[in-house]
């Protein structure tokens, strides 16, 4: 008997046999190759075991470990062979060809590499917490692009290459015809940084401006280019099946569409802004992406820490579906947010029927009384939280309070409660009562610190000095969260996320994977005929931990189902079958286990406050417009059974379509009855 | 049960398999004049929604495991056309050698043969 464990340096390939058999001859166990893993067996013939071998050669092959995906699902294939080195039950390296072939794809992949002795550890016991901070509507080459412009350092613990925007030439087209043209000569648009706002001369984190669009038809555009019936079929794809891989070249002709279409209506958008116009318009800003002086919070701990450059949101498509899937696995057929689907204002929109369906914060509710797993949302205002919304069925028994039975029109504490405010994340935090999942919400409403792009005519300072924009104050949102748990005595055992829901809209230059495992949709209707066998556009992931070693770069795609499949897998070895996959597009999920590039525990460095000037606090931001996308927090709420029943009863709430404003959208969501008032804006400083 | 007979146009590289949806499959893959005996596994395309193509794994070795010095084989593909009739396969191959250890590749094409 012996064991074989080792893995490629960037851990993209490990296994993990047992040699057994009469005369040991036989090689039976595992291989996990770019995040999946494969149940394989062979044989080998040892060096030196028989005259003429003069080397320890293998065979191998196998399929998913996961008995039922072999059965039910969409399996890949693996086979290698190689040659070992050094003794049968102890290899100090494997020389390894690995062929890879897709069921799901039809494609082959081929893998060659050194293997080197490995403890067996994918990481998952390095962490008793995940913290998940879930941003909004930011592209991955948006945020991140400029990054390692000379390429990752060749110290990095694994290796690796970064996918990002430096001295490629990237570029989109400007659409014949548009109406304000370039000047003469330009026909493209190149990526370039996000620029100083020429009044200030200080950093510009309102880009892009307005809002792009980010639902279904318009993402489609931005990959192809396209625009053929928008709303209608083939909703701007092109007619080719399978469709053709992606040239991301519309990004351009999509802002311009937008912006004339949805943001400013009948107005025809600049090619550049000048001083005059604030917030700066213009199209050429789609293809800005923000330096990394713009933003040393986020790329100091991507760069500290662990950064993943293929990791692609789960639709093409808006808020509301892509937070579904990184919390259940599904959004049910649903492909644009909730409140724009036609049967919205019917008694019983079909989102809240179908949100009944189960998520992970369930999984761990339902893992028993004595289960030491479990789980709180955070959020500014935790009573209409997003996350209660999105899943509004299925999490209705967690909100803070409960109707009172014995005084109508009165709450009381809700014994089950899962849903505080954010300073209940920093004191749990510095206290060590962080749970085994914690979900950060950002602020929402205006101002706001989701790094969502900013609605039209929105100032979102409230001052109209560009001093401080979305961006800026998600910096400082996910600095606070950092440093609270840096500074926390649970820090070593603590898993921080940061990632964004969707790409809204922001250039990127990677086309998402063509195929990816849907869900089960059967009896869910499927708005504009989507399938979800595609994956949506690459979006910031993060990680930071006391496991992950500086510099540390995961290449191997992953996506939304990768969370659930990822920590599902860890607390199912605390709880058995408490957190197994829920839908089959979290079975086929690639796990993120080789981020954990650290054996050692690591330090986590102090990281600067950013800089919001002193007066933001106090500025006045009630008069902003609402955005489409806080409007469908509002019609959300305005779902909430404390909601109807006040109607019931006769009070006055106002009807949303009324609400035009961010101070009356707050108004409105206090006077719901048992809500809670939104914490204040000054516990972001 | 199907019968799966193909080779390389320069019959330098030849399967000769028996396969039937997520079973085992067995045979003999012969690859430099050299036969391994194979086994495997394969899902057919269409058979479950999703699955788009037809893809394999194979493993296998020459003569025995506990006897004499043989050569080891590791393939993988993807199956054109009906499962009990294929038109093609594109597959990929690593061997290696435990009398010299080294590692040869070979991708291709097969046909019925």
């Amino acid at each position: 008997m012996g064991i074989w464990r080792l893995a490629s340096p960037d851990h993209v390939l490990t296994l993990d046999l047992t040699v057994s058999g009469p005369k040991n001859e036989l090689l039976n166990g595992t291989l996990v190759y770019q995040g999946r893993s494969y149940t394989v067996a062979g044989g080998w013939a040892a060096s030196g075991s028989i005259p003429g071998r003069n080397a320890s050669a293998f065979h191998l092959s196998g399929y998913p470990a996961d008995a039922g995906k072999l059965a039910k699902g969409v399996p890949n294939y693996i086979a290698a062979t190689g040659i070992m080195k050094g003794p049968g039950d102890n290899p100090s390296s494997i020389d390894i060809r690995v062929g890879a072939s897709s069921s799901l794809e039809g494609t082959l992949i081929h893998y060659s590499g050194t293997l080197l002795p490995w403890d067996g550890s994918d990481g998952l016991d390095t962490f008793d917490h995940v913290v998940v901070v879930m941003l909004e509507n930011r592209s991955f080459d948006n945020i991140l692009g400029y990054m390692y412009p000379n390429g990752v350092p060749p110290n990095a613990p694994r290796g690796k290459t970064f996918e990002g925007v430096t001295g490629k030439n990237l570029s989109n087209p400007v659409p014949p015809g548009v109406k304000n043209p370039p000047p003469p000569g330009v026909t493209s648009i190149p990526v370039a940084p996000v620029g100083l706002d020429p009044n200030t001369q200080k950093q510009n984190y309102f880009q892009p401006y307005p809002d792009p669009g980010e639902d279904y038809v318009h993402v489609n555009t931005q990959l192809y280019n396209l625009i053929n019936g928008e709303n209608n079929p083939p909703y701007n794809l092109p007619s080719q099946r399978p469709l053709p891989v992606p040239p991301m070249n519309g990004f351009v002709m999509d802002y311009i569409e937008n912006y004339k279409a949805e943001e400013f209506k009948g107005q025809d958008p600049t090619y550049a802004a000048t001083p005059a116009q604030f917030p700066f318009t213009g199209y050429k800003q789609i293809m800005e992406c923000f330096p990394t002086s713009a933003l040393p919070v986020c790329t100091t701990l991507a760069e500290q820490f662990g950064v993943f450059d293929h990791w692609f949101c789960a639709v093409p498509s808006q808020t509301w579906c892509n937070r579904a899937f990184w919390n259940a696995g599904t959004s049910w057929g649903f492909v644009v947010n909730a409140t724009d689907d036609p049967n919205w204002l019917s008694a019983s929109p079909r989102w809240i029927v179908d949100s009944a369906g189960k998520t992970i914060f369930n999984q761990i509710q339902d893992s028993g009384w004595s289960s030491p797993l479990n789980w709180k949302i955070y959020s500014a205002n935790p009573f209409v939280a997003l996350t209660s919304i999105v899943h509004f069925t299925a999490l209705l028994l967690y909100h803070p309070l409960i109707p009172n039975p014995f005084i109508p029109g009165t709450f009381l504490p809700n014994p089950l409660n899962h849903f505080y405010g954010f300073e209940r994340f920093l004191t749990d935090c510095s206290s060590g009562e962080l749970p085994s999942y914690s979900f950060v919400e950002p602020r929402f409403f205006t101002p706001q610190s989701d790094m969502h792009p900013s609605t039209p005519d929105s100032r979102v300072d409230g001052s109209g000095k560009g001093d401080v924009g979305p961006v800026l104050l998600g910096e400082q949102f996910v600095w606070q969260v950092y440093d609270a748990i840096r500074r926390s005595p649970k820090r070593d055992r603590t898993l921080l996320i940061i990632t964004f829901d969707e790409h809204g809209g922001c250039y990127d230059h990677v086309p998402p994977p063509g195929t990816v495992t849907a869900p089960d949709l059967t009896g869910y209707p499927l708005e504009d005929s989507f399938d979800f066998t595609r994956l949506g556009i690459r979006v910031p992931c993060i990680m930071v931990s006391s496991h992950i070693a500086p510099n540390t770069v995961v290449n191997t795609p992953m996506h939304h189902g990768s969370f659930m499949k990822t920590v599902g897998k860890k607390w199912n070895k605390v709880v058995p079958r408490s957190c197994d996959p829920l839908t089959a597009r979290v079975v086929d999920a690639p796990e993120f286990t080789e981020v954990f590039s650290s054996p050692a525990v690591r330090a986590w460095p102090e990281i600067p406050k950013p800089a919001i000037p002193a007066d933001f606090w106090t500025r006045d931001y009630s008069q902003e417009p609402l955005s489409p996308f806080q409007r469908s927090i509002v019609e959300g709420a305005s779902k909430l059974p404390e909601a109807q029943a006040a109607r019931v009863r006769g009070l006055a709430l106002r009807d949303t379509a009324t609400i035009n404003t961010v101070g009356e959208a707050l108004d409105y969501l206090r006077s719901i009855p048992g809500t809670l008032p939104e914490e204040p804006l000054t516990l972001l400083k | 049960m199907s019968h799966w007979k193909l080779a390389s146009s320069d019959r330098a590289f030849a399967l000769d398999v028996e396969a039937s949806d997520n079973s085992p499959m067995n045979g003999t893959l012969t690859y430099q004049g050299k036969s391994y005996s194979v086994t495997g596994t394969w899902a057919a395309s269409g058979s479950l929604p999703q699955r788009s193509a037809s893809a394999f794994a194979l493993s296998g070795f020459t003569g025995k495991l506990t006897e004499g010095v043989p050569n080891f084989i590791a393939a993988t593909g993807i199956m054109t056309g009906p499962g009990g009739s294929p038109t093609k396969i594109d597959i990929q191959v690593d061997s290696s050698s435990s009398a010299d250890g080294t590692i040869q590749r070979y991708t291709g094409v097969l046909y019925p043969a």
